[in-house]
């Protein structure tokens, strides 16, 4: 059985590929790096090393091969003929994924195809399928294929090698294997990939995984850049971090409502973020604040679900006002302003829009732009230009 | 240790030769005033009789080329004192007199982790342990600015610290350490880490390291 998947990258190979082979499918990547293509034409494989709760595998993902992007003859051939075909590329490059899989499908028989998009949006799947339907002059050939939303479950913070110099690679991540993917969209069966879950309930999913993990996350970097630290394991060990961090976790746990928060146990969450061998850094995990400060992503979405179930979502709301300050490095307080109307879609002068901007201005007082916090709630203290963790996605 | 793998081109924190200069007040504090930084006026000297002419113009501080923690730092005021002082130094040891700065409040002692710029105030000399904790403050853009020019003017330090005393609204640099104790900076062991090994990850070919 063939699989193919676009985006050779951290989850692609260290989720995607890896399961797939376990699986026993035989996984062609598509990618854009020319290296990259060449690296793993030549050797083949690579490394996936999954390190958590104090033990840690190796695993070996042997047998796979690379095609370039831009060989769109030889990707077409790969899709016509693939059992299964898997996104990882990143929500702004899956339209570009998409006359490649329409090539293939053009060309393909009438058997069962699962496309499975594991982009970070609500439903990629539906997306990619709708681009891809766009592109097709038959769109009878799209009655026997899937587009289903997949959401991994794994931190994959790293890939370390060299591939201009051909040097091994190996991914580093943490154990979670789980894959839940987006059963109202599967017409077939499911995929044989150890760890995928087929969810009734998709958006469910999503909304668990952001309102909790996703905003404990989020916490741990952007305060975590306020008081200089680089790694998120290091900021969740600031006393003070660590505390709000928590406190976030709680707070989205009782968004959830009380079924959907007994899939969390904020401490065991913690312990994942402590990680150390992950050495997950602030600036990755908090890359694209204007995206994660969108009105139903991972730090306005649960604050707002908190609110209406009556817990106040403080540790929350000083989270949306650090990444504010990461996503406006400037601090203008009239860019700020209109990024909390505009993204968050919260006014700042009443509820919680309010809160969010009162907190923005104690933290973004006082320290220049350059600053970093010796604590969260005191004055800020000077630093050198150096100094601040930069994080990329914000407005100029 | 430090010197051996310098010379086989490691990247040390802080640089071997850097730190090996900042032992010796004498180069550390030449090097601050060829800067132009504001130090007191400063004299070396291995006789009592050198300070004694300085006392005619007030209080020199008297300190050894090579102490540190403020070990062997004494305030002379009148010549009597000297002789005490004789006592204290090490035959053929250089000391540094500095002209007292009358301080118009608290010791400020600055911390620098990889350009992040800590300040706390302490009493001198501080006795308990509170003391030597110290009180942070808010440090402002000249001190901040001061902390860049002292790391780049010794040869580029990325962990130090400056003993500041604000005379007349003068912030005199009347110390430097190449790694000093970061007392009073909170968290500071965990910034320390985190920048050192921030460092290490941005210097080896094969940064990150994989676990094992």
């Amino acid at each position: 059985v063939q699989a193919v998947v676009f985006g050779p990258g951290r989850i692609g190979c260290g989720l995607v590929g890896l399961a797939l082979k376990a699986g026993g499918y035989d996984v062609t990547f598509v990618g854009r790096d020319p290296d990259f293509v060449r690296h793993l034409r030549r050797v083949g494989g690579y490394r996936v090393v999954l390190t958590g709760g104090g033990s840690t595998h190796a695993h070996e993902v042997d047998g796979v091969s690379c095609l370039d992007v831009r060989d769109v003859e030889h990707v077409a051939a790969a899709v016509a003929g693939a059992d299964l075909v898997a996104t990882a590329v990143g929500s702004t490059r899956l339209a570009d994924v998409a006359p490649l899989l329409a090539a293939g499908l053009a060309r393909r028989g009438r058997g069962p195809l699962a496309v499975l998009a594991f982009e970070n949006e609500a439903d990629p799947g539906r997306r990619l399928g709708g681009l891809v339907a766009e592109r097709l002059p038959d769109r009878s050939v799209l009655g026997s294929v899937s587009f289903a939303s997949a959401l991994a479950h794994r931190v994959v913070s790293c890939r370390v090698g060299d591939v201009r110099a051909d040097l091994p690679l190996t991914l580093v991540g943490d154990p979670p294997a789980d894959v839940d993917v987006d059963g109202s969209a599967l017409a077939g069966p499911p995929p044989r990939m150890p760890g995928l879950l087929v969810a009734d309930d998709y958006p469910g999913c999503v909304r668990r995984k952001l309102f909790v993990f996703g905003a404990g996350h989020a916490a741990a970097a952007y305060l975590g850049a306020l008081k200089g630290y680089h790694f998120v394991h290091a900021a969740v060990r600031d006393p003070e971090i660590r505390r709000e961090v928590l406190a976030v976790l709680h707070e989205g746990c009782a968004a959830l409502g009380p079924t959907d928060r007994r899939a969390w146990h904020p401490a065991a969450v913690l312990r994942r973020y402590e990680n150390a061998a992950l050495d997950d850094t602030v600036s990755r995990v908090g890359r694209e604040p204007l995206r994660k400060l969108g009105a139903d992503e991972r730090i306005v979405g649960p604050a707002r679900a908190a609110v209406t179930v009556g817990v106040p979502p403080r540790a929350l709301t000083l989270t949306a006002a650090a990444a504010l300050v990461a996503a406006i490095p400037s601090r203008d307080p009239s860019q700020t302003r209109e990024l909390l109307w505009r993204v968050c879609r919260l006014s700042p002068y009443r509820g919680l829009g309010r809160e969010v901007w009162r907190c923005w201005a104690r933290l973004a007082d006082g320290g220049g732009r350059q600053a970093v916090l010796l604590s969260l709630s005191r004055p800020t203290w000077a630093a050198r230009p150096a100094s601040p963790v930069p994080l990329t996605g914000h407005v100029a | 240790v430090a010197g051996a793998l310098h010379a086989q081109g490691a990247h040390i924190v802080n640089p071997f030769p850097v730190s090996l200069a900042c032992r010796d007040k004498v180069i550390t504090t030449a090097l601050l005033q060829a800067a132009g930084l504001p130090v007191p006026e400063t004299r070396v000297t291995t006789s009592p009789a050198d300070v004694a002419e300085l006392l005619a113009d007030g209080p020199v501080v008297c300190k050894p080329a090579r102490g540190s923690q403020g070990r062997g730092v004494r305030v002379v005021r009148d010549a009597d004192q000297l002789a005490g002082l004789a006592h204290a130094a090490l035959p053929g040891e250089p000391w540094l007199a500095q002209r007292y700065q009358p301080a118009d409040g608290p010791d400020r002692k600055l911390y620098s982790i990889g350009g992040q710029v800590f300040g706390v105030e302490r009493v001198w000399p501080a006795r308990t342990y509170q003391e030597k904790v110290g009180r942070p403050f808010t440090v402002d853009e000249t001190l901040s600015d001061l902390m860049g020019r002292c790391g780049s003017a010794v040869g580029g330090l990325s962990l130090f610290g400056v003993d500041v005393v604000e005379s007349g609204g003068i912030p005199y640099v009347v110390d430097m350490s190449s790694f000093p104790g970061f007392k009073g900076v909170p968290d500071a062991a965990l910034r320390l880490a985190d920048h050192l090994y921030w460092t290490a990850r941005n210097s080896a070919p094969l940064a990150p390291a994989v676990p094992v």
